[in-house]
């Protein structure tokens, strides 16, 4: 059994004030364990943002517990989180808007240092700094130039220049190809995959884009209005899914021959008025009597695939349901 | 900078601070004639005499008597601005970058502030603090402190949940930091254009308190000072009053069109 390095159990965030509050996150359990990718896809305003942010203690837990590396971090404050703070990093969906504008490369590759390692001497952090330019594919000629004389891409590189120079264990990714070219994003999961394995990281990897998760992640979790409906690995998700939703989602982007396009009725029910029951009833073409009003637990099918339906094993080859709706792709 | 010539306001504004600042720099080093010396045989002669812009009451030079009140206008636009913004920023940062209740408590007072008229204020502070150029500018000040808070404020509000300032705590990096280091330097274009209708904001207020006679004490000259010894001889000589008049209109109205042309080229981006 590989290691744990994080563990939530049962997190919750809940938004808003005392009228009207949106469940954004809603006792979601599952653990990363350490040098591995866990994918979380989901639609947008599913809850997997707010997912990241509270493993890299931008936003607290309203309940639950979060643990990394075994100490609980839920609770504890900015002071007391500040020694982890090199350990979990993050890099975010648009380089644009994550570099500060005013400052040149070379200015914020070093700030880190100064932050965490106050003993470093000048040619020390310039030394680091040079090193980890030339790492993530770029060079020092870098140093001296603002964020807006680079393109996307090199922004971006730049931003997990910045995760990765303080040394971290853990590196949340959310959604960080979503804004770039194609041509692009291609380069930057591969210097992500590099990386990973030469500095023995660990990835959460937030995105809606089911090839590149596919693509990058060992397991994938899928989330829907806060919860988690499946989770396994990456061939069980992406090939054998059972749980209705994760069918829909990845038949949406059927690149193979054979497979067939199953529509979703409706839109995604608004988190702050979700359904009774099973979180996707109101548009699951399986849905029964049940599903109506008891909410299906997360249950483990086989060993470290789990899913949360009360029907998992309905849909064999050849089965005919009536509300489903099958395309000719 | 360059982007600022763009604006045409910009442009003419800095026209005519650039004529007040020549006449500054020229002052510094050199006047007429001395500014309180009196020449009863001359009182009131017009332009283009012996004196170039003619002579006041008491047959003071009214050209070096004007160079000297730009210098005092400068003089207190300037501490004005350096006190009123550095406290401004200061409560702003706080207010915006913390929101919740420190921000509620410290608008509050901010528009308690606000809702008082200026002049009044700084009568009062005067009346309370007695005359003089450090209490003029003290009172100015704290007048100019609320439109330097709330746009810092409103600067951090913008900015407090951006991406980049999300990655900065997350690198680890303190609230101190993040608002002094990361915050104020994207806007710093917000607070400069401020600080030059602050700058015109005081100079006008600064004549208005000299022409009541609370600011700058006479014999010393200021634009304020001079403007109301003139209006007793307004029908005997006209360009006495226009003098002075013109040169506040000139320093104020180049401040404010700088600081248009700034906001507008900065709504632009």
């Amino acid at each position: 059994m590989p290691e744990r390095l994080i563990t939530l159990e049962n997190v919750t965030k809940i938004y808003g004030g005392r009228k009207r509050t949106v469940k954004a996150v809603d006792h979601v359990t599952f653990d990363i364990y350490r040098g591995e990718t866990l994918g979380l896809v989901g639609e947008s305003g599913c809850g997997k943002s707010t997912t990241g942010n509270m493993l890299v203690h931008l936003l607290n837990a309203d309940s639950g517990t979060i643990r990394f590396d075994g100490q609980e971090i839920t609770a504890m404050s900015e002071r007391e989180f500040k020694k982890l703070r090199s350990d979990i990093q993050m890099i975010f969906q648009d380089p644009y808007a994550s570099l500060n504008p005013q400052k040149k490369i070379g200015w914020l590759l070093e700030e880190p240092l100064l932050i965490h390692h106050k003993e470093m001497s000048k040619e020390d952090r310039s030394r680091k700094v040079d090193e980890i330019l030339r790492v993530v594919g770029l060079d020092e000629s870098y140093r001296d130039r603002y964020p807006r004389q680079l393109s996307g891409g090199q922004r971006q590189r730049v931003c997990i220049a910045l995760a990765l120079i303080v040394n971290p264990a853990f590196v949340v990714a959310d959604e960080p190809v979503s804004a770039l070219d194609v041509s692009v994003q291609a380069q930057i999961l591969n210097l992500m995959k590099k990386l990973q394995r030469d500095y023995h990281l660990t990835y959460l990897f937030i995105s809606h884009d089911l090839g590149v998760v596919s693509y990058m992640a060992d397991r994938i979790a899928v989330m829907y209005l806060g919860n988690i409906v499946e989770m396994g690995t990456e061939e069980q998700i992406s090939r054998h899914a059972r749980h209705p939703y994760t069918q829909a989602l990845f038949s949406a982007s059927a690149d193979e021959e054979g497979r067939e396009r199953i529509i979703l009725d409706g839109d995604v029910p608004s988190p702050s008025n979700p359904p009774s029951g099973c979180p996707f009833h109101t548009r699951c073409f399986r849905c029964r009597e049940k599903c109506l009003d008891q909410k299906p637990e997360l249950c483990e099918m086989e060993p470290g695939w789990k899913i949360a339906c009360h029907y998992p094993h309905e849909w064999e080859e050849g089965e005919d349901s009536p509300q489903r709706k099958a395309v000719e792709v | 900078m360059k982007k600022y010539f763009s604006s045409m306001s910009f442009c003419v504004g800095f026209v005519l601070v650039s004529f007040m600042l020549f006449v500054l720099v020229v002052s510094l080093f050199w006047l007429p004639y001395d500014t309180t010396a009196m020449d009863m045989s001359h009182k009131l002669s017009g332009p283009f005499g012996g004196h170039l812009l003619g002579t006041d009451q008491f047959g003071r030079d009214i050209l070096s008597r004007l160079m000297k009140g730009v210098q005092v206008s400068f003089l207190i636009g300037l501490l004005v601005v350096a006190f009123g913004s550095i406290m401004g920023i200061l409560i702003g940062s706080f207010a915006g970058y913390f929101g919740g209740k420190v921000d509620e408590v410290i608008m509050k007072l901010i528009d308690t502030q606000m809702a008082f008229p200026g002049v009044l204020l700084a009568m009062m502070l005067i009346a309370v603090f007695g005359n003089g150029l450090f209490n003029t500018v003290l009172a100015l000040a704290i007048m100019s402190v609320p439109r330097f808070a709330r746009i810092t404020r409103s600067g951090y509000m913008k900015y407090r949940e951006a991406d980049f300032v999300k990655a900065e705590r997350i690198r680890g990096a303190g609230s101190l930091r993040i608002m002094f280091v990361h915050i104020l330097p994207n806007i710093k274009s917000e607070i400069v254009a401020t600080a030059s209708l602050a700058f015109a904001g005081a100079v006008m207020s600064e004549a208005g308190l000299s022409y009541l006679g609370m600011g700058v004490q006479p014999p010393d000259p200021s634009l304020g000072i001079m403007l109301s010894e003139a209006q007793d001889y307004i029908l005997r000589a006209g360009w006495y009053v226009l003098i002075p008049c013109a040169a506040i209109t000139i320093l104020v109205m180049g401040f404010n069109l700088v600081g248009d042309g700034i906001q507008e080229i900065n709504e632009r981006r």
